[in-house]
């Protein structure tokens, strides 16, 4: 799994690639990686997961982590670029109410923007 | 020494010795084997195993006739200054006259302490004229390390056995007899402990309810956040009480517990006698109610439980009459891969139903088990999987 982070707009952009998000060691780096962002004064993350394969509960975990920590302090955690089986997942679980997401990151860009 | 390189390759060959014991023998083996390999580079002619017991370390084993004293005290100096150093070679036995086991002014002896959760052992090996201090001192530093974490590695999977029977000990000991049903579940961890539950909840003879489940993540945490949703259950739902009014207390619960990243899918239904059922589905995989010609999902109630601090779970209706199966169960089935990446999906076990459904309940939760292991190459399962069947005779 590789992740980068691009800050656009005052927004984070992080983008995740692997066959499977939800490998448990992996649960520490992103949780680091958003307290980073919230030291930075950035609090409007979107989740580039074009590049996701699949996704497992762990890494449901994962996206819901950075989702409640964003939210508490009034901020915004969207996801973009989901293919059927991560949508799939989402939709399962009923989170796909939960969760602001975007077909492409530039739709989710500008969405966050006028949102906010 | 003899030859340094040779010494290190027989050390070697010890330490990969050492590694591949297991169970209690570990102590008894280890003095063996340090006698057997290193014994005439290190000059050790015997070894001695002391067990703490009260106010004394008794001798429980030696590698050769005993000629050392069967209980020495807590307060012997040797056993004083092993504990304290944890490897000590005690080269003037003139110094140690008031200890029991240098009653033979001759003897030399290397001591090791070893911490087990509960008590000491104190190794002694009896050395020969020859020996030298620093590779001793070394090699016998070298050896405690490995037995201390070895030791220390039998009591971490000690708390995993006890982990695995805490939680084979929530899982139904048997299926619940309801009239006019035939009923029957299983659950398979992924590892020695899992994130997948069923359980049965008996009001009376009339009305059973009937919960599966699904932690995020694998492991012990899982299992943790299962334990407290199975005992949630069964303290929360009640009969006739509004079955999503105890799913929607539970979601506080595990909210609250500041483990809100992890969450659980839940899919609880009650059945009566008579074919009613009701149920909700806090996002978990529909179960599939397959009819006589149709097959109908379960997709009423709401989101998984623990993420969010308060959820909506709706109540949903089903009426089954004889004949009709309600087959429950766990993504690690649907998710189980072939060789080719191919997940077994939901179509393959609608396909294996309609051509089973003559099964009884067990035959068929545990012939869809092995059919989606084969699938997998019969490969180990990365996930857990759970099957809970139901049908209506």
């Amino acid at each position: 799994m590789e992740i980068n982070c691009d800050i656009k707009d005052l927004s984070a952009i992080i983008g995740v690639s692997a066959d499977i998000l939800g490998n448990p060691a992996d649960s520490k780096l992103f949780e680091n990686q958003y307290k980073k962002l919230l030291d930075d004064g950035i609090d409007r993350i979107i989740m580039d997961l074009s590049n996701v394969k699949r996704i497992n509960s762990t890494g449901l975990a994962i996206l819901i982590t950075g989702f409640n920590m964003m939210t508490e302090c009034g901020g915004v955690f969207a996801l973009a670029g989901m293919n059927d089986f991560v949508i799939g997942a989402l939709t399962i679980t009923k989170l796909n109410h939960v969760f602001q997401y975007y077909d492409s990151v530039a739709d989710a860009i500008s969405e966050v923007k006028v949102t906010n | 020494m003899t030859n340094p390189k040779e010494f290190y390759r027989k050390f070697d060959a010890l330490l990969s010795e050492l590694d591949q014991i297991r169970g209690l023998n570990l102590l008894t083996e280890v003095l063996t084997k340090v006698i057997n390999f290193l014994g005439s580079d290190l000059q050790i002619k015997r070894g001695f195993l002391y067990e703490e017991n009260n106010e004394t370390y008794d001798l429980v084993y030696s590698t050769r006739s005993q000629s050392y004293p069967d209980v020495i005290s807590k307060s012997d100096p040797v056993v004083m200054l092993t504990i304290k150093n944890g490897c000590y070679i005690f080269n003037e036995p003139q110094d140690m006259q008031y200890s029991a086991i240098f009653y033979r002014e001759d003897r030399i002896l290397a001591g090791v302490s070893v911490d087990g959760e509960s008590k000491k052992w104190l190794l002694f090996f009896q050395l020969q004229p020859g020996w030298e201090r620093e590779e001793l001192q070394l090699s016998l530093n070298s050896i405690r390390k490995i037995i201390n974490s070895r030791i220390s590695s039998q009591h971490f999977k000690d708390y995993i056995k006890q982990a695995e029977i805490i939680q084979k000990s929530l899982l139904p000991e048997r299926s619940p007899a309801l009239k006019g049903f035939d009923i029957a579940g299983k659950s398979v961890p992924a590892e020695i402990v899992g994130g997948d539950m069923y359980d049965y909840l008996v009001f009376d003879n009339e009305r059973i309810g009937i919960a599966i489940g699904d932690a995020s993540g694998h492991g012990l945490p899982a299992a943790l956040l299962v334990r407290d949703v199975v005992t949630g259950l069964r303290m929360g739902i009640e009969k006739h009480l509004k079955i999503t009014y105890a799913l929607e207390k539970l979601n506080r619960v595990i909210h609250r517990s500041r483990l809100s990243t992890s969450f659980i899918s839940l899919f609880y239904c009650e059945i009566e006698s008579n074919g009613n059922l009701i149920y909700t589905n806090a996002g978990h995989p529909s179960p599939l109610l397959f009819k006589n010609d149709s097959i109908e999902k379960f997709p009423v109630g709401g989101i998984v439980l623990g993420p969010m601090p308060e959820v909506t779970l709706h109540r949903g209706f089903k009426e089954l009459n004889t004949g009709d199966i309600v087959l429950m169960f766990s993504d690690g089935l649907i998710e189980r891969t072939n060789s080719l990446g191919e997940p077994f999906e939901v179509d393959r076990i609608i396909e294996f139903v309609k051509t089973h459904r003559h099964l009884s309940a067990e035959q068929l939760v545990d012939s869809l088990i092995d059919t989606a292991y084969s699938f997998g190459n019969e490969e180990e399962w990365i996930d857990d999987i759970t099957v809970v069947a139901l049908k209506k005779i």
